[in-house]
């Protein structure tokens, strides 16, 4: 007790296809289940973390999502830092305004029609708002996936590897994490052969490699400790016991090299906030817009020493059992883009001890490590079991 | 010697694209280029930001082969597979181009490159090819 506030109860909606759909209205849904499973009233919602479709964005979202669910927040906001680290700072924020006893309920939410809206043609998040590409990459037909391309490009050259041993272990450990995940879009098991007839988009990113959006939705609620202090509930609450992040860019030529992510420099201090080491840490959720985000993201955060997470993924380390339990879900790229609310849902539930045939055992702390953009903002975000 | 706003540092470089002789804003306050244009140095925010000719050469940082059309790739669909790049050039800056009249299999990281032109939708834009 005493940080302000924790996270008490989860909301995911069905993933997949749904024409018709709009993205407030999947959030919406989202947040009912989630308040549900917190056990709270409607009326006792005051604040609402929201981060707007980037198919179809809608300026001062916030406010549409809470007028479309008929409730008078004293907070509703959008977020947009997009990959996984906009979810870390709407728990934060929220966090430090239960402390300074601000509101007492908040909820998280994130949710996106991205694969009925998106527009003829396209691959992944095309937005209908300009991305700051416009003038100095897009007229060399540059793409997202040529972006990434180039990273995961990079991380081959620095370390002499070679692309289909390093990147087809992690698409596969994740499409069978999805196939214990039975709210994944992809589960049907792939073997290497697989991995080697899928097309080349970009190279080195293959199909395979990359993350399919779908439709979907997902919610957190976090509680005051005046709250938690009464609250009755048959879920395990979740602590947020530290976060941090960096932004270095913006555009993908502005980039750093990929040693020098943001992560390098906020992982450190997240896990020193939350006064952990890396041997505490049960389990890792991953913005995995990429294969080679996995890989980045293990060096970067220090679990693995650099260059080696290709035969750590490839020798099971991410594996359910293995040393380091990764995207137990399935991940962007087997379960499904939404954005990566999810990916700090499968934190919860696995802290919570409700995961399932995929629960890791004794799961105590996890570590949900996000880059939005092309690598642009990156972070991570300690979560443990209880009220610690 | 300033530049007037965003919209004047845009139209400079693309002008200079457009005459074949790219050009790169320089800050005179800290004497370095820097890339994208802007009126603003990102170095030292000085506004004593001109343009001065590119030297035209450079190196592969790290670069991607598009082998499937995908996003909004305009013109270029008809160039598939084609090679984007970020190119490291000799000034200290590191712009997006396109590495060009090469087999896509040739291109690798650490090449040196030489400045080019090429035509898409009828624009000119800079583009690099092999050297040596």
């Amino acid at each position: 007790m005493g940080r302000g506030g924790a996270i008490i109860g989860i909301g995911e909606t069905k993933v997949g296809r749904f024409p018709g759909r709009t993205a407030v209205e999947m959030q919406a849904e989202a947040i009912r289940l989630a308040l549900a499973d917190a056990g709270l009233e409607r009326s006792q919602l005051d604040a609402v973390y929201g981060l707007s479709s980037y198919v179809k964005p809608i300026q001062m979202h916030g406010m549409s999502l809470t007028e479309y669910l008929g409730i008078q927040p004293r907070f509703a906001s959008n977020f947009d830092i997009g990959g996984t680290v906009a979810f870390m700072w709407m728990a934060a924020d929220a966090i430090a305004a239960m402390a300074a006893g601000r509101f007492d309920v908040a909820v998280c939410v994130y949710g996106d029609n991205a694969s009925t809206r998106r527009t003829g043609g396209e691959h992944g998040f095309t937005s209908q708002v300009e991305f700051g590409t416009e003038d100095f990459e897009d007229p060399f037909g540059s793409t997202l996936v040529s972006s990434y391309a180039m990273v995961s490009r990079r991380y081959l050259d620095l370390y002499h590897l070679d692309a289909e041993a390093t990147f087809g272990p992690v698409a596969l450990a994740l499409r069978k994490h999805a196939g214990r995940n039975e709210n994944a879009a992809y589960r049907k098991p792939i073997t290497m052969e697989d991995y080697r007839s899928s097309p080349m988009i970009a190279d080195p990113i293959r199909r395979l490699d990359s993350s399919p959006v779908v439709d979907g939705a997902g919610a957190f609620v976090i509680a005051s400790d005046r709250i938690l202090a009464t609250h009755k509930s048959s879920h395990v609450p979740v602590s947020m016991l530290g976060v941090n992040t960096k932004t270095t860019h913006k555009i993908p030529s502005q980039m750093p090299d990929i040693t020098e992510f943001g992560l390098a420099d906020a992982g450190p201090r997240a896990f020193a906030e939350a006064g952990i080491r890396h041997d505490d840490v049960d389990l890792l959720t991953v913005h995995d817009g990429f294969t080679s985000s996995i890989l980045l993201t293990l060096e970067l955060l220090g679990f693995v020493p650099p260059g080696q997470a290709g035969r750590f993924v490839a020798e099971g380390g991410i594996d359910l059992g293995g040393d380091l339990p990764t995207n137990t879900n399935g991940g962007l790229i087997s379960q499904g883009h939404v954005g990566g609310v999810l990916h700090v849902l499968e934190a919860i539930r696995q802290l919570r001890g409700e995961a399932g045939e995929r629960q890791i055992k004794d799961a105590e702390v996890a570590v949900v490590a996000g880059n939005g953009g092309v690598w642009a903002m990156t972070g991570a975000m300690v979560l443990a079991k209880g009220l610690v | 010697m300033a530049i007037a706003h965003d919209t004047e540092a845009k139209e400079l470089f693309w002008a200079s694209v457009a005459e074949r002789a790219m050009k790169l804003p320089f800050c005179t306050a800290c004497g370095k280029f820097f890339f994208y244009p802007r009126p603003i140095c990102p170095h030292c925010w000085s506004s004593e930001v001109e343009f001065r000719p590119a030297k035209g050469t450079g190196r592969i940082f790290t670069y991607s082969v598009i082998r499937s059309p995908h996003g909004n790739i305009t013109g270029w669909h008809q160039r598939i597979p084609y090679v984007v790049a970020l190119i490291d050039l000799d000034e200290g800056v590191r712009m997006m181009g396109n590495v060009i009249d090469c087999d896509p299999d040739a291109v690798h990281s650490g090449l040196p490159v030489r400045l080019t032109y090429t035509e898409i939708d009828g624009r000119l834009l800079p583009a690099f090819t092999l050297a040596g």
